[in-house]
């Protein structure tokens, strides 16, 4: 009797140091119970008309393609130097320019057919840490630093049309790669994206 | 005569079986929820060190307008999965088809498969 009173005794003790202490959820992880869940960062995004994550992913993946498959990049003797310009956005909504040929740079860059020289907004910077270490050949430095093979640009544009059961909205992404030299544009494409909100539609 | 004719039985049942199971699933092609929507071909080409595959899927339905989404695994020599697409919202009217194209952006892409989701209704 007493060895069954030890036991239980035991036992009790053990899983209470065991569980009583450890965190809910486990190991690595923090608030598990709570409302906040990771989602798939590539899933397809339908929350409102507004210019979005599946809209920037789109983008970024069609125009990078098209780029790839342009013969001054696919037959190009060795990767071309390119400098991505400022990408316009000439709608009424706020978007992030920014985040779309910042995309667009690392896919061509992941493509290895690419070499791209700093934004205009970081040249400053580069050419001031360039220059405290080649003083003495500052020219040369700021030569490299402008002499790129491609430029490339880009709009974004959108027409918004309404009623009372529909809205509709159109965007339109177009980038062209330029001579910056003979001013010649090389390449141009563009993505189209339609977005239909209906009030009378449930789902997609 | 009779053991051939045992063998030959045994074996004509096998290839049934491994045909029946085997015939619902194809290599390249995941399908996730209902399959409202068929895959009838695909294909891969290279363009250049980039892997370009076309894809052409139908709404066998006679009555309903499928919406779907795919996505695209690009599987480098390894056997790794090195990217994915984001996932693509199409939508397919009844008894109708789209060509999907598709071409990664990274080199040394041997493989792929087509990841199709279909809403469950």
């Amino acid at each position: 009797m007493k060895t069954i009173l030890t036991s239980s005794i035991s036992i009790t003790i053990v899983t209470l140091l065991l569980s009583g202490c450890a965190p809910k959820g486990g190991a690595g992880m923090v608030g598990y119970d709570s409302n906040v869940k990771y989602g798939d960062a590539k899933a397809v995004e339908t929350v409102t008309a507004d210019f979005g994550s599946t809209d920037l992913q789109s983008t970024a993946e069609s125009l990078t393609q098209s780029l790839l498959e342009s013969r001054y990049i696919s037959k190009a003797p060795q990767p071309p130097k390119v400098r991505l310009r400022a990408v316009n956005n000439l709608t009424y909504e706020h978007i992030d320019t920014k985040a779309i040929t910042d995309k667009i740079r690392i896919k061509l860059l992941k493509s290895g057919q690419v070499r791209f020289l700093a934004d205009t907004a970081n040249l400053n910077q580069v050419k001031d840490e360039r220059e405290l270490t080649a003083a003495a050949t500052a020219n040369k430095v700021n030569k490299a630093l402008s002499d790129s093979d491609y430029i490339i640009t880009g709009n974004v544009r959108s027409i918004k049309k309404a009623n009372d059961d529909v809205k509709d909205v159109y965007y339109n992404v177009s980038m062209e790669l330029v001579d910056p030299q003979s001013g010649e544009i090389l390449w141009a494409d563009e993505k189209e994206i339609r977005k239909v909100t209906s009030k009378s539609t449930v789902g997609w | 005569m009779s053991a051939t004719k045992n063998v030959l039985i045994v074996l004509s049942v096998s290839v049934f079986f491994i045909g029946f199971f085997s015939g619902c699933s194809s290599k390249n092609i995941n399908i996730i929820g209902e399959k409202r929507v068929e895959i009838i071909k695909h294909k891969a080409i290279q363009e250049g060190t980039f892997l370009k595959i076309m894809a052409e899927l139908e709404n066998t339905d006679n009555d309903k307008t499928e919406g779907f989404v795919y996505q695209i695994e690009w599987i480098s020599k390894n056997g790794l999965i090195k990217d994915t697409t984001p996932w693509r919202a199409v939508t397919i009217h009844k008894n109708q088809k789209v060509q999907i194209v598709e071409m990664t952006n990274i080199p040394d892409i041997v493989d792929y498969n087509i990841i199709v989701s279909v809403p469950n209704k």
